[in-house]
């Protein structure tokens, strides 16, 4: 998330919005989203992009689009790219940190191609 | 499995800290969407 947001700026040079889902409560959202404000940001230091709750029905959007953990409860930690008609582009399932945004801004710019 | 490319991605409307977001209110923009397993966990 920290990674998206330093990048923030480049992604929506790119006409790129940012979405972060997970299955925790719009409570813990908020929370968490209250947590990372950093007051001198623009946008009162809000997180820029929306912090969305897969909380009920528990789970839905993760397992449409196949990366709900049937066994933890929780989404698969991953990345969808979509291009501007709506297709899926690039996806990619980790199991352990994101890749850095460089490589997703690379590709990106060459859904363009 | 996850969804490969090449696949139109499923519409959702979700509750977001900052409001709701619907995937399709953003058609004409690229999308980056990260699952991750819980808040507060780096990611």
């Amino acid at each position: 998330m920290r990674g998206f947001r330093a990048s923030y700026t480049q992604f929506q040079d790119l006409n790129t919005e940012v979405i972060e889902i997970s299955c925790d409560s719009l409570a813990v959202q908020k929370a968490w989203a209250a947590s990372m404000t950093e007051p001198g940001d623009e946008n009162d230091g809000q997180v820029p992009f929306p912090i969305a709750s897969d909380f009920w029905p528990h789970g839905e959007v993760s397992k449409a689009y196949g990366v709900f953990n049937e066994e933890r409860g929780n989404s698969r930690r991953s990345v969808f790219i979509i291009d501007e008609e709506g297709m899926i582009r690039w996806s990619n399932v980790y199991t352990d940190s994101i890749p850095a945004s460089g490589e997703l801004l690379h590709e990106i710019e060459n859904l363009k191609t | 499995m996850a969804l490969q490319p090449g696949t139109m991605a499923p519409d959702f409307m979700l509750n977001a800290h900052s409001g709701a977001v619907k995937l399709s209110d953003l058609r004409g923009k690229n999308v980056v969407i990260g699952f991750h397993p819980a808040s507060f966990t780096g990611g």
